[in-house]
């Protein structure tokens, strides 16, 4: 799926207390793309996740996916295309406390009304959710609630929800901001694998230089202003 | 900012909706604690006043002291007051009644308000002056005026242990004065007279010349043993301390019972205060439990949500009772403003909600002759009750209290480091975590919603479970009055009754002959008690009667009898009826007395009975709860009753005269000058007395309206007082729930979704609660039900007040979820991750 954001600027207040937080960016992410933008803190890269992913709205421009500006979508064409298409990773896991570890990774298909067990159309959710949980070595974590798993855990619970509804592509915001080093070197080897192995275009912020440098197209913003790495 | 106390201010202000809502709690629930705290007072005072005005502004009367004794106990130091009076004597007005004379001693006559009243002339104040009372008067056929001499023949008892001996005599009194009938001195069976002071003496000999002292004790806990001192000390018979029991229970007065002849008030119920006192307790009772979970629910939220900040004051140094004064204090400021306004809306609506609930009984329950009269006494006592009303704020602001210590005792017990981690779904336990087969996921993730914080979740439904079973019950209970009100269909305009010596045939035919007048019913009544053999005295009759019984025979004439059975029997048998062929046997009620039946006598249809020599053919024989006679609204007497045409009463019974008239008045009738007419009836013809049904109509129907308001007030304020509670627990679920809600939106949920999981939520909430509520109400109807009928039984469902309910509920729980949800749906995604 092609992206193209042409001229996006984002500016919160008015008057005098007037913030830029996006200057006119203009970006194309190709199919297949893996793609880093790193920055400072407050620096832009956060606000430029929400509006490629659809979670905020731009002051000016357009953003389209394959050529049809998602701005122009209504709420509910919006938000299924948020859970067909699209995938999300947070810094801080955002998991509902009160759903079991195989409902949190479920729930995209369940907002959209899709049977996740069963013969009828289980079976194939089932077997790609089995695949994916032992990629992410979830298998024995399934029905523990959230605050009952480590912090590596909940985010590898989360980029399995992420997947699950097999998007086009995976956001991930500062994916492994809160989790110590061994853990954030699992999550990102399992993206890694995750972009080689289904293909996913994957668009992840971070101020670790590191792991900027293994995307395959790096970006650098600064002020608002987006610029090549 | 001065101390840290200023933190509890500035709670108040940043949390504006849960300060209201607070703020309304404890409005609401001052506002019946007031209501309740001001009518209590407004019954105590006229339980006062009517105690006084019926038994005397004392304590207890010793009766028949001589010089000495009675000087003896006017010396003593323990009573507070004592007043002299002497029995002058009595007459005999009619079979009923009695005329007492009494002669009252220096400020005595004080103390009995009830018999002063004045309508002519002046009281007594020398030897042979006498005051009586209009009733008395025209009992005694008085045709003067004031000025007057009026002889009488009085009787003089003194008793001596058991033994009575009586001195008669007779004299000659000049009336001074005429005192306003007081009827319900008819319940004892004696009217009181007023003599001068010196009357006594000059008309009794010495050794009739005893003394009545009225006494009240300075130590009111020390009464009894005051009293029994007193009575040892002056060696009194038992029968001679009378105790004022009516004014000893209005203050609260401790006394022997037992002994309680309570001083020419025997008989005389005043339970009405009691009850309604009870069910003003239970109802601010019921509302300060309500407004207690909604303000322990609301602050238990509030204080959670604050965690993190008292975390932070722990950590710097905050001692646990500073934390747990901070929140006492949030409520303390509530109440301060709070208390002041329930105060005033309790103060103001006190009246009106005490004339609705004292409607609900009869005004002789509260010492009073008719609705009218108590409503008078109601605005006469209506003055502020500050020593009440103080306790009800005092009520008021200790349960508000009360219900916030789990929260302050949270607040103070708060571990610094747990509460800047935070607690976020570090408590959630799921038993059942299988995955399902999830059909809708909003209903799915709001039925696991509500399991989330499972007693706030209880405490919702509960205050709301007491809405809905207070709704249902009261429904029932007015559905109750609502056939009460509808049943009153009476024969004619208006009851006029005079038991004593009844109205003559020349009285009725002038009655019937009034232009106003349409028809004029009438019954004609006489009571026969039966002797040890069963059998009536006074009339002879060829069959025995059963023990419990009476006989009584009424006889109707023509219009009063097409009214009761021109439905029931046919043309030739109230012809043969009518012309006194026959007669009509309403058989005695079987009632079981202490494991005895009463009421076995049972004459059929087609016997023949011989009463005072005539035989009459029974023509229709009733029983059971098929109908029963009785005049005005003396209610229903057990025994055998004999309906006669009035053809052929007088032969029967030896009497004439009829009980009871109901004039039916022409349509384009003057009311005023018919009116009239009856009062110059009840001054030619002593005690009788008329009710007019279209006013007694109106009272009932406005009496009816105003337990409906009374009722539906009720509702309203449990009713809010749920709601808000279903406000509260909503938006706290809304707000904790904010970075949820930003997170489903990302991964897509719409915001139509959204919509739906709460408003799933407010479902469950609103469905549980009216089953729970619908089961409560409907136990209470049975309740209800039983204590209306005597009996306890299955009633039909309520089922219009059930779905009304439910309906009511559901739309409260939704509406409470509305609200909020559309403010957080239209916060941007973003911002509701990043909420916190």
């Amino acid at each position: 799926m092609l992206i193209e954001a042409k001229n996006v600027s984002k500016t919160y207040g008015s008057g005098g207390s007037q913030v830029t937080a996006l200057w006119e960016v203009t970006l194309t992410i190709k199919p297949g793309d893996f793609l880093s933008i790193m920055g400072p803190s407050g620096s832009g890269k956060s606000t430029l996740l929400h509006l490629l992913s659809g979670l905020d709205c731009p002051t000016a421009g357009r953003l389209l996916y394959d050529g049809q500006d998602i701005y122009g979508m209504s709420d509910r064409e919006l938000s299924a295309f948020r859970r067909r298409r699209i995938g999300f990773i947070f810094q801080q896991f955002q998991l509902l406390p009160v759903l079991t570890a195989q409902e949190n990774i479920l729930m995209p298909l369940l907002l959209d009304g899709r049977k996740a067990t069963g013969p009828k159309g289980g079976q194939k959710i089932s077997s790609y959710l089995e695949q994916l949980t032992d990629l992410l070595g979830l298998g024995d974590r399934l029905t523990h609630l959230p605050h009952e798993l480590s912090g590596g855990q909940q985010q590898r619970v989360a980029i399995a929800r992420a997947l699950i509804a097999e998007p086009d592509i995976i956001f991930a915001d500062e994916p492994t901001g809160n989790l110590d080093s061994k853990n954030g070197k699992d999550v990102m080897r399992m993206l890694e694998e995750i972009h080689h192995r289904f293909g996913k275009t994957l668009v992840v912020i971070t101020h670790d230089s590191r792991i900027a440098k293994r995307a395959t197209r790096q970006l650098v913003i600064e002020d608002g202003r987006l610029s090549e790495g | 900012m001065r101390s840290y106390h200023t933190l509890a201010w500035k709670e108040i202000r940043e949390q504006k909706i849960v300060s209201f809502l607070i703020l309304a709690a404890i409005i609401l629930s001052t506002l019946m604690t007031a209501a309740v705290g001001q009518s209590a007072g407004v019954l105590s005072a006229m339980r006062r006043q009517q105690a006084v005005m019926l038994g005397g502004d004392f304590h207890a009367t010793l009766v028949q002291l001589n010089e000495e004794k009675a000087r003896m106990l006017e010396a003593d130091e323990r009573l507070s007051y004592t007043g002299r009076s002497v029995s002058v004597g009595s007459m005999e007005l009619n079979d009923l009644l009695r005329l007492g004379l009494t002669e009252y001693q220096g400020d005595s006559i004080e103390t009995v308000p009830a018999y002063t009243k004045l309508a002519e002339g002046r009281l007594p104040e020398a030897p042979m002056e006498i005051a009586l009372p209009k009733d008395a008067l025209q009992f005694l056929g008085f045709k003067g005026k004031v000025g007057d001499r009026i002889p009488l023949s009085l009787s003089k008892a003194l008793r001596h242990g058991v033994i009575v001996e009586n001195y008669e005599y007779q004299a000659d009194f000049v009336l001074t004065g005429i005192t306003e009938s007081n009827y319900l001195g008819y319940t004892t069976g004696s009217i009181v007279g007023l003599v001068g002071e010196g009357t006594a003496k000059a008309v009794l000999p010495p050794a009739y010349l005893y003394y009545d002292i009225d006494v009240r004790v300075k130590d009111e806990k020390g009464f009894q043993a005051c009293m029994e001192d007193i009575s040892e000390k002056l060696e009194l018979h038992e029968l001679d301390l009378l105790y004022n029991g009516l004014y000893l229970n209005a203050l609260g007065i401790r006394y022997h019972e037992e002994t309680d002849s309570s001083i020419g008030m025997v008989g005389v119920d005043d339970s009405g205060f009691s009850y309604m006192m009870l069910a003003g307790i239970l109802v601010a009772g019921l509302i300060l439990t309500a407004a207690g979970l909604v303000i322990y629910n609301i602050l238990k939220i509030a204080v959670a949500r604050r965690t993190g900040q008292y975390g932070i004051l722990r950590a710097i140094g905050a001692r646990k009772g500073q934390l747990y004064a901070i929140v006492a204090k949030e409520v303390s400021l509530l109440c301060a403003m709070g208390i002041p306004v329930g105060l005033l809306l309790g103060r103001l609506s006190a009246e009106g909600i005490l004339i609705a609930a004292l409607d609900l009984l009869s005004p002789e329950l509260f010492l009073a002759q008719d609705a009218g009269q108590l409503q008078e006494m109601i605005a006469a006592n209506n003055s502020g009750k500050w020593g009440f009303l103080a306790f009800s704020a005092l009520i008021a602001f200790v349960a508000a209290h009360l219900a916030a210590m789990p929260a302050a005792w949270y607040a103070a017990r708060v571990s610094p480091v747990t509460a800047m981690h935070g607690t976020a779904g570090k408590n959630l336990k799921r038993k059942s975590r299988k995955m399902r087969n999830i059909r809708n996921f909003e209903r799915y993730y709001a039925r696991l919603n509500l399991q989330r914080n499972k007693s706030r979740t209880a405490l919702t439904i509960l205050s709301l479970v007491m809405s809905i079973t207070v709704f249902i019950t009261l429904q029932g209970f007015l559905s109750l009055l609502d056939v009460s009100a509808a049943v009153p269909e009476h024969l004619g305009d208006y009851s006029v009754v005079n038991e004593y010596e009844g109205f003559t045939m020349d009285e009725l035919a002038g009655m019937a002959a009034d232009r106003n007048v349409a028809a004029v019913p009438a019954q004609q009544f006489s009571l026969y008690e039966l002797d040890a053999q069963y059998r009536p005295v006074g009339i002879g009759t060829d069959f025995g009667l059963g023990l419990g019984e009476t006989f009584q025979i009424f006889g109707l004439n023509d219009s009063w009898m097409d009214y009761v059975f021109a439905q029931r029997l046919s043309e030739d048998v109230m012809d043969e009826l009518k012309a006194g062929k026959g007669c009509v046997v309403r058989n005695p009620l079987q009632i079981e007395i202490e494991g005895e039946t009463v009421g076995t006598t049972s004459i059929g249809e087609g016997e023949t009975i011989t009463v005072a020599g005539k035989k009459l053919p029974v023509l229709v024989s009733m029983s059971g709860y098929d109908g029963y006679f009785s005049v005005g609204n003396n209610g229903f007497i057990n025994g055998v009753q004999v309906i006669v045409s009035d053809r052929i009463y007088a032969e029967l019974t030896g009497r004439e005269t009829y009980a009871e008239l109901r004039p039916i008045l022409e349509a384009d009738a003057d009311r005023t000058t018919f009116e009239k007419k009856l009062e110059g009836l009840c001054g030619r013809r002593a005690g009788t007395i008329w009710v007019s049904y279209e006013q007694t109509d109106r009272q009932l129907a406005k009496s009816a309206s105003q337990i409906n308001l009374l009722a539906w007030g009720l509702i309203l304020l449990i009713g809010l007082i749920g709601i808000l509670n279903i406000i509260n627990t909503v938006y706290t679920n809304i707000h904790t729930r904010v970075t949820e809600i930003g997170t489903q939106r990302a991964v897509g949920m719409s915001v139509e979704s959204l919509y739906r999981t709460f408003l799933w939520e407010g479902v469950y909430y609103g469905m549980t609660a009216t089953v729970l509520g619908s089961i409560g109400g409907y136990l209470c109807t049975i309740l209800t039900e039983a204590a209306v009928s005597n009996t306890l039984a299955l009633v039909p469902v309520p089922v219009v007040p059930i779905l009304e309910a439910a309906a009511v509920s559901v739309a409260a729980c939704l509406s409470a979820t509305a609200v909020p949800l559309r403010r957080i749906s239209k916060m941007g995604i973003v911002e509701n991750i990043h909420f916190l």
